[in-house]
């Protein structure tokens, strides 16, 4: 079921991406702290004076700009940022795309499945990667709060703690994004393909999320969107852990993850 | 018990069938060639046969077990060389190997070394800066490497020159010396008469030919070149095995392809001053079938 050699393969090819993508989500989050304890009331000032930019703002990030907004809130918004999603998603997609669909599509795999290990076995060990990388960019979300906290804290404390279900929750929306992509690369045999579809299906979801509070149709096919389950600002205004939208990202994960082996399982590997 | 068995396999692309119900069987220590002209369904038998396809029906049994139900545990007997090699640039020789050992979970550091010296490759460099020549090699060091029951090799000796080849067919000799299995496919006939005990021909999706070597070589075309005694002895007419090539006074050359008695016993009965009888070439007997 598992295979060291695959699973340490895995980790060595997407190391360098990883690493990268992992430092630059903890230094955006560093400086995301700084800005917001040193700018975000001004900011918040300066959208409330026009109408329009005002209603976009809290609608799309959830909060009343005219009403207490702390710190802590507005640092939460950066577990939302395009910066900090696309630095993980790309990585996952990357990773997940990696053996399942680039093997495939490069003719290495004709040598990888011809030996005595099973597909399954291929899979399981190389979705291990993935997940670990989510839960790492996710953590490095996490730490970069905390870092930024200890070094810009103003008047206002940081409370961390209420982060860290924000930043299971951001994790496991890293996992339905790479169950995704594990769903596309056990169907395609282009590894172009896969990422573009993958890609396609995160774009979408993110203009659901934005558009949906501005058009009242578009309202109803909001729980299709994967950001639909991921409401850090709630999270750490509340504290509360969001069981029910982890629950609905994780079943997402996981199906599509079921779906996308068995389909990797059962596929002809074409000659390359 | 059976090192190949193929029962009456067949395989479809959308409404295409490539491959029309085969069936054939390798016993162990044989050493079988598998001609046949490009897109004859060589290459996708044997990667059905390692689980890479799956067939539209038949059955594939690897050691008299399924291939579908226990492919993955009797691919841990098998070496396959796959027809297009595909590496990994970025690796070096040594860790591609090394890491296609760690997944078979075996320890052939020592064939490896031994291999590497055969075909003499530095395993030091990485495949990218390899020459298409040095990864045919590699490819060859790791389907040897865990000394395999059972060695498939599709089109081996692409890439290959000369001295590498002979090399390759002494590794392969060797491989059969121990009771050992290979099927060695190829488009490349003197190759497969060269080394192999059976040939299975296939010719679009069909098994045309599957005969054991020797049997092949009594069928075999063999040029004859005798010389009548005087002119008037030759004959006006000539067996249907006899094709003449040339003719002049009382020389005649011809291709015989009947057995060697019956061109003895032809022979016997002709008066003659010299006779040359060629080797039998299986070269012109393929051939048959590929022009069909």
């Amino acid at each position: 079921m598992f295979n060291l050699a695959i699973f340490v393969k895995t980790i060595r090819d997407s190391i360098a991406t990883l690493a990268m993508a992992a430092l630059a989500t903890m230094g955006f989050v560093i400086l995301f702290v700084w800005a917001m304890v040193n700018m975000g009331q001004e900011v918040l000032r300066f959208v409330s004076q026009f109408p329009f930019l005002r209603n976009i703002f809290e609608l799309s990030l959830g909060i009343r700009v005219e009403g207490d907004v702390s710190v802590n809130i507005l640092l939460a918004v950066s577990f939302t940022h395009l910066v900090v999603l696309v630095l993980a998603w790309g990585t996952i997609i990357a990773i997940v795309t990696r053996v399942s669909v680039g093997e495939v599509e490069r003719g290495t795999a004709d040598l990888l499945l011809s030996l005595p290990i099973s597909r399954f076995a291929v899979a399981f060990s190389t979705s291990l990667v993935w997940i670990v990388a989510g839960a790492m960019l996710a953590l490095c979300a996490l730490v970069g709060v905390w870092i930024g906290g200890l070094l810009f804290a103003g008047d206002e404390p940081v409370h961390f703690l209420n982060f860290v279900p924000a930043a299971f929750n951001l994790f496991a929306l890293h996992l339905a994004v790479g169950g995704l992509g594990q769903l596309v690369s056990g169907i395609a045999n282009r590894r172009g393909v896969a990422i573009g579809v993958v890609v396609g299906i995160a774009l979408v979801s993110v203009t659901l999320n934005f558009v949906e509070p501005f058009i009242q149709p578009i309202q109803r096919l909001r729980f299709l969107g994967l950001l639909h389950y991921f409401r850090p600002v709630d999270i750490v205004r509340t504290g509360q852990w969001p069981t029910q939208n982890c629950l609905v990202l994780l079943g997402v994960a996981a199906t599509c993850w079921a779906i996308g082996t068995t389909a990797f399982c059962r596929k002809d590997i074409p000659a390359a | 018990m059976y090192a190949i068995e193929i029962t009456d396999l067949r395989k479809s692309y959308s409404d295409k069938e490539v491959l029309h119900g085969i069936g054939f069987n390798v016993e162990r220590g044989q050493m079988v060639g598998f001609l046949g002209p490009n897109g004859a369904g060589k290459s996708t038998t044997i990667r059905i046969l390692l689980g890479l396809i799956r067939a539209t029906s038949g059955t594939t049994r690897l050691f008299g077990d399924s291939t579908a139900v226990a492919g993955q545990r009797r691919r841990r007997a098998v070496g396959y060389l796959p027809g297009e090699l595909r590496l990994y640039p970025s690796l070096t020789g040594r860790a591609t190997v090394e890491f296609l050992a760690r997944v078979r979970r075996v320890d052939c550091r020592q064939e490896i070394a031994r291999l590497a010296t055969v075909f003499e490759l530095d395993l030091r460099g990485r495949v990218r800066n390899y020459s298409s020549g040095m990864k045919q090699k590699l490819g060859l060091i790791q389907a040897l490497m865990h000394k395999p029951q059972l060695v498939i090799m599709d089109e081996p000796t692409t890439g290959l020159d000369p001295l590498v080849r002979q090399t390759l067919f002494a590794e392969l000799q060797r491989v059969a010396q121990d009771n050992r299995t290979v099927l060695f496919s190829s488009h490349i006939l003197s190759e497969v008469s060269e080394l192999c005990d059976q040939v299975v021909m296939l010719r679009q999706g069909t098994i045309v030919e599957n005969q054991s070597i020797r049997q092949l070589r009594l069928r075999a075309v063999r040029r004859v070149d005798i010389v009548f005694s005087a002119m008037d002895e030759m004959p006006s007419t000539f067996p249907t095995t006899l094709q003449i090539l040339e003719r002049s006074e009382r020389r005649l050359s011809f291709t015989w392809s009947g057995s060697i008695d019956s061109l003895l016993q032809w022979l016997n009965v002709q008066s003659l001053d010299d006779v040359t009888i060629g080797k039998p070439s299986l070269e012109e007997l393929f051939l048959t079938y590929y022009r069909e």
